[in-house]
């Protein structure tokens, strides 16, 4: 006499036949006792299974999911707004250097003007250099582009870019105090 | 979501000492309610779905995974992603089957990731073959976990860590999670055959070595 294969009984089990199959299967293990008794061998580990206790859980994880929702990973445009401001700061540091270095008392400086002013007076014609070679057409808006940056047009950008770093800031702050007020609200919970 | 991005310090911090004036309000609401006003903005209407549903994920990644604190780790993991993509969630169907296959595919991904720290032998059979299954140099390693379950169940949940990873993650969704084949296949993105040479086999393996280890 044949058998059911292990797949039929598994299948059977899982009411995964289709109604004419189920249906044979049905009529063969009415007079298979072997099948019948696979079949009960599966029941009873499925059985077994659906018995397994569940294990506690040991905290509640609901403050630390909220807390890890609430801090997420800070995304393209935040990276950008950092990029931005560190941008400005190195900016304005560069137009504070070039100050320095213009001063026609850097006595009053001290020593260390040398040590500010030499890198910056070594950066600022590379950087005419480059605007030079990439872009030749610039307009002369006050001095001697393309062959070289007026100092005017670097007083003018330095100012803009302490305006717009200002703006920056002043825009921002109810960001600033969100991030305040949210530590000062896990300092108080801890 | 920035006015409860300012409130939810004070009120995590307010459930946590208990106070009266906000347990809860949260407590009647269906999964679907809870859904939509988190995404209309109140992240702690997400915090009573994570309490209602915590628990069973957490034995959904501890049967996966084995280990306390992984499965803590997958349970927040799975959670988190859950809450980044609770747009896709339909909310007139109840939201622990979807939050568990969730939890399914965070575990596996862990167990995918995890470097193994021993080679853990295979069992062979009596002619010496290769059967497939990995076997356990230690199944006890938390004493606790003797003393607090019988032994039935914890050589069960031996048994079924013994498995290889994808008979582990198909035994779970057909056994434990009431999955058809067709869900199972769609959740873990393999194909039915395979659905069902996985679960048969599975089966197989956990018979023989319950029968082995009485």
């Amino acid at each position: 006499m044949s058998h059911l294969s292990g797949d039929v009984l598994n299948l059977y089990l899982d009411d995964e036949l289709a109604s004419g199959e189920r249906g044979a299967a049905e009529a063969h293990l009415r007079g298979c006792p072997d099948c019948r008794r696979e079949l009960n061998a599966l029941r009873g580990l499925s059985a077994r299974l659906a018995g397994l206790p569940l294990e506690p859980l040991p905290l509640d994880l609901a403050p630390l999911v909220l807390r890890r929702i609430e801090s997420p990973r800070p995304g393209w445009a935040d990276r950008v707004g950092a990029g931005l401001l560190v941008g400005q700061v190195i900016a304005v540091a560069l137009v504070a250097a070039w100050y320095l270095t213009q001063s026609s008392q850097p006595d009053v400086l001290g020593p260390g003007w040398f040590w500010l002013a030499q890198p910056v007076t070594f950066f600022l014609p590379w950087i005419d250099s480059l605007v030079a070679g990439f872009a030749p057409s610039l307009p002369d808006v006050g001095g001697e582009i393309p062959t070289g940056i007026a100092m005017e047009n670097l007083q003018v950008g330095g100012i803009i870019v302490l305006l717009l770093g200002a703006l920056w800031v002043v825009s921002n702050r109810m960001l600033l105090a969100d991030g305040r007020n949210a530590r000062r609200g896990e300092q108080g919970r801890s | 979501m920035r006015e409860a991005t300012l409130a939810l310090p004070i009120l995590a911090a307010r459930f946590e000492r208990g106070d009266p004036g906000t347990v809860n309000r949260w407590a009647g609401s269906s999964d679907g309610k809870l859904a939509a006003a988190t995404l209309r903005g109140s992240p702690e209407a997400y915090g009573e779905l994570v309490r209602r549903h915590q628990t069973a994920v957490y034995n959904v990644a501890f049967r996966l995974v084995g280990e306390r604190q992984a499965a803590l780790d997958v349970t927040q993991d799975a959670f988190v992603r859950a809450y980044r993509s609770l747009q896709t969630f339909k909310q007139d169907l109840p939201f622990g089957p979807w939050i568990k296959r969730i939890a399914t595919n965070v575990a596996l991904s862990w167990l995918e990731r995890r470097a193994p720290l021993v080679s853990l032998p295979r069992r062979q059979n009596e002619s010496g073959e290769d059967t497939g299954e990995e076997t356990l140099s230690d199944e006890s390693a938390e004493p606790e976990r003797v003393y607090l379950e019988g032994e039935a169940a914890q050589a069960l949940r031996g048994a079924i860590l013994a498995l290889p990873v994808h008979y582990r993650a198909v035994v779970e969704l057909r056994h434990f999670q009431d999955l058809a084949y067709d869900d199972i296949a769609a959740t873990l993105g393999i194909p039915l055959s395979d659905v069902k040479s996985h679960l048969f086999r599975a089966r197989r393996m956990l018979r023989d070595r319950l029968e082995h280890d009485r």
